[in-house]
């Protein structure tokens, strides 16, 4: 897998070549090197073919990040807390990271272990799990361009963006948009106490190889067979870290915290 | 004593009750059962246990026009006139595993949780110790005496059930090459794909359907359904298929499947997933489109009464099982429903003169039907009183009919209210007692069914692998003296 996380400015580590740079208020990209050569790294992205990195901060002030691996309308998403970056600053793999094919089919990667274990839409529906296709391929619910109010248009870094503001179910909104990626560049909203911003760090091409080889060589374990499998080592110390679902939701981050939302996690 | 109507009221000889029941104890009075049978078909429900059969012919009952509640209805099989209760533990566990039980179904001696027809001598996962105890099962037997074979299953075609009818290994899990570990291949085992296609042709399959398609296919190829197979060692094993026996195809959608012309196949492979295929009541969202258990029963007969010496067939409803690991009843119940249409479209194909039909489980699962909900209360729905009324546990909240004893449907803390909750949706789960990742097996006897010649056999409590002898009596495979 390319190291490109390793260059990531907003942990000191330089830019990729192949990395868009972004202005403030990401905060990122303002090295001379990058600032000088931003014409030049401004190449067109491929919107089914790339990568793209969040920071997303709550109302505590906690903190952590997203990266959305697109190869057409397949995803992979690797949620990283703060202690996971420093991991992988470290080349270390995360626990675990989990993808979306296009026909629906969620897949838990374990690299680690190089094992993973798919659900398939029948599984996802058995456990009553629902899940939401077009907020993880946008990060957000596409839908929210056309149901708040368009406001001015800028440029972001390399990004032509459209902003976007109001109030949905009670919660208020901001939404910088980047329609040529059908992507936000930062996205925020707030009810009452609760906050949560989300940020483009990053986002740099990403061939289907490149895709491809994230996945590649993981003994894959069909979760129908779960229940044929408890003698598995594997399958026993994932049920034992709460990994397997039983009762919530049956998705959890990299260190085995339930997600509430049908693994949209936000 | 032999019922005098005479000396019984009008109230009670007039009942319908009293006059069903009379004629179905008449009726077998009658009943003449033909020692030796030219055909066999063995329905496996993998999973299916006696509460299961209860609540899906309460829920396939409960579809009908005119029902009286669900309750009266019988799944097809269930009016054969030949059942045996059936004992399933492995020679290791006292709640066994598919692999072991089907194992005692194939080859008549009961093994290990794991094994697939090799003996308990074996250890699981180790090769070297299986060497010198694999079984002969009955697709052996029947190829062996000039008969035609075939396994359909909603399950993998590699998968543990229909695995242990024609391959021989210590570890299930060994359903690709990519799944063998170096000992293995040191002590030349081979994996279980690979033991279904790479066979004489004496010896050979002539229907093999199923799920498992990324277990036959190289990891660089990607399918119809653009999946990438697990193979490692390169072989395209549906190629082989086709490349080794004659008039033989390989067909992996809808599409290619109705466009069989069975008259002049004589081996046909089918892999309509790259794991197992849909549940039923999901089978219409598959990419390439997939049969149903029915309609692969039908297919796989009319390539296997081709020939005059009969046939051995062996379909397993494989999701049964899962609906119930996944604590989904409506999904499990739905499967059986499809079993029992299955069974009914074979009765309905076959002589009944000619052909044995058996209808059995591998083992049961943990699935309970409780509380005191009236009459053609919805089998899926919250418990009824007589009365009407909502039944009340006492945490003064409503439950269901259907639970499991253990699952991902387990309360934790305080139980779900589930007064406005669609309990009857598919994709609703049950609520269970015990929290575990997947609901488990369970170890109470499950039911044989038998209707045909040799039926007879069926009788009694009966150890899973007396099925094998059953069999093996009824259509003299040469197994055992006869």
């Amino acid at each position: 897998m390319k190291s490109w996380l390793l260059a990531l400015p907003l942990i000191g580590l330089g830019c990729t070549a192949a990395a868009h740079p972004l202005s403030s208020p990401a905060s990122v990209g303002t090295s001379t090197d990058t600032q000088t050569t931003a014409s030049q790294l401004c190449a067109p992205l491929d919107a089914e073919h790339l990568s793209a990195h969040y920071l997303i901060k709550n109302e505590a002030g906690q903190s952590w990040q997203i990266r959305l691996l697109r190869k057409d309308r397949n995803l992979i998403v690797q949620r990283l807390a703060q202690a996971d970056v420093q991991k992988q600053a470290g080349q270390q793999q995360v626990q675990s990271f989990e993808s979306w094919t296009q026909d629906g089919e969620y897949v838990r990667y374990f690299p680690r272990e190089k094992r993973s274990i798919t659900y398939r839409k029948g599984d996802l529906r058995a456990l009553n799990i629902q899940y939401d296709g077009d907020s993880l391929y946008h990060l957000v619910p596409s839908k929210l361009t056309t149901e708040l109010e368009p406001g001015a248009q800028s440029q972001q870094g390399c990004f032509a963006t459209q902003t976007y503001r109001g109030e949905r179910h009670g919660v208020s909104m901001d939404l910088a948009w980047i329609p040529a990626l059908a992507l936000p560049y930062g996205f925020s909203h707030h009810q009452g106490q609760d906050a949560l911003s989300y940020q483009l760090v990053d986002a740099s091409p990403l061939s289907a190889a490149e895709f491809d080889a994230m996945i590649a060589d993981y003994q894959d374990l069909d979760f129908a067979d779960v229940g044929d499998s408890e003698s598995d080592p594997f399958i026993a110390k994932m049920i034992h870290q709460g990994f397997i679902q039983h009762g919530g939701s049956g998705f959890y981050d990299s260190e085995g915290r339930p997600l509430a939302d049908g693994g949209h996690g936000h | 004593m032999a019922a005098n109507a005479a000396v019984l009221p009008t109230t009670q000889t007039d009942s319908q009750w009293f006059k069903d029941s009379a004629a179905n104890v008449a009726a077998k009075t009658q009943l003449e059962t033909k020692a030796h049978a030219k055909n066999v078909i063995l329905f496996v429900g993998d999973g299916m246990g006696i509460s299961t059969l209860t609540a899906a012919r309460i829920y396939q009952g409960q579809q009908m026009a005119g029902n009286k509640g669900g309750e009266e209805n019988f799944l097809s099989f269930e009016q054969f006139p030949h059942t045996a209760l059936v004992k399933t533990y492995n020679t290791n566990q006292q709640t066994p595993d598919s692999a072991g039980t089907m194992t005692a179904m194939a080859t008549g001696v009961k093994s290990k949780a794991g094994a697939i027809s090799v003996s308990d001598a074996s250890l699981r996962g180790n090769c070297l110790s299986s060497k010198g105890n694999e079984l002969i099962s009955l697709v052996d037997l029947a190829n062996a005496k000039g008969l035609s074979t075939g396994i359909v299953t909603t399950a993998r075609l590699t998968h543990a059930t229909p695995a242990a009818t024609y391959a021989h290994t210590p570890e299930r899990d060994w359903e690709s090459d990519a799944n063998l570990p170096a000992e293995a291949v040191a002590n030349g085992c081979t994996d279980i794909a690979s033991q279904l296609v790479m066979r004489d042709e004496a010896n050979a399959l002539s229907v093999a359907m199923g799920g498992g398609r990324s277990y036959f296919i190289p990891n660089d190829v990607t399918d119809g359904e653009n999946k990438k197979g697990k193979r490692k060692d390169g072989q395209d094993l549906t190629k082989a298929w086709v490349d080794k026996f004659s008039n033989a195809a390989y067909v992996w959608n809808q599409a290619g499947f109705d466009a069989i012309d069975t008259a002049a196949t004589d081996h046909l492979l089918g892999l309509f997933n790259p794991s197992h295929m849909q549940y039923e009541t999901d089978r219409s969202d598959d990419v390439g489109g997939e049969p149903s258990l029915t309609e692969m029963t039908a297919k796989a007969l009319e390539i296997l009464k081709k020939n005059d010496k009969g046939y051995l067939l062996i379909v397993e409803a494989g999701r049964i099982d899962h609906g119930h690991h996944a604590g989904n009843a409506k999904r499990a119940l739905i499967d059986a429903v499809e079993l029992s249409n299955a069974v009914k479209a074979a009765v309905a194909g076959t002589d009944p003169d000619d052909t044995l039909v058996m209808v059995t489980a591998d083992h049961s699962h943990v699935f309970t039907i409780a509380g005191y909900p009236k009459r053609g209360n919805p089998i899926l729905g919250l418990v009824h009183n007589v009365d009407g009324s909502l039944a009340i546990a006492d945490d003064n909240k409503p439950y269901t009919t259907l639970a499991y004893t253990n699952g991902p449907g387990a309360v934790e803390g305080v139980r779900d209210d589930l007064t406005s909750v669609d309990t009857q949706d598919k994709d609703f789960m049950q609520q269970s007692l015990i929290p575990l990742g997947s609901e488990t097996h369970a170890g109470e006897d499950i039911a044989l069914h038998a209707t045909g010649p040799g039926s007879q056999l069926a009788q009694g409590v009966i150890e899973q692998n007396v099925i094998f002898h059953i069999i093996n009596q009824a259509q003299q495979l040469g197994g055992t003296k006869y």
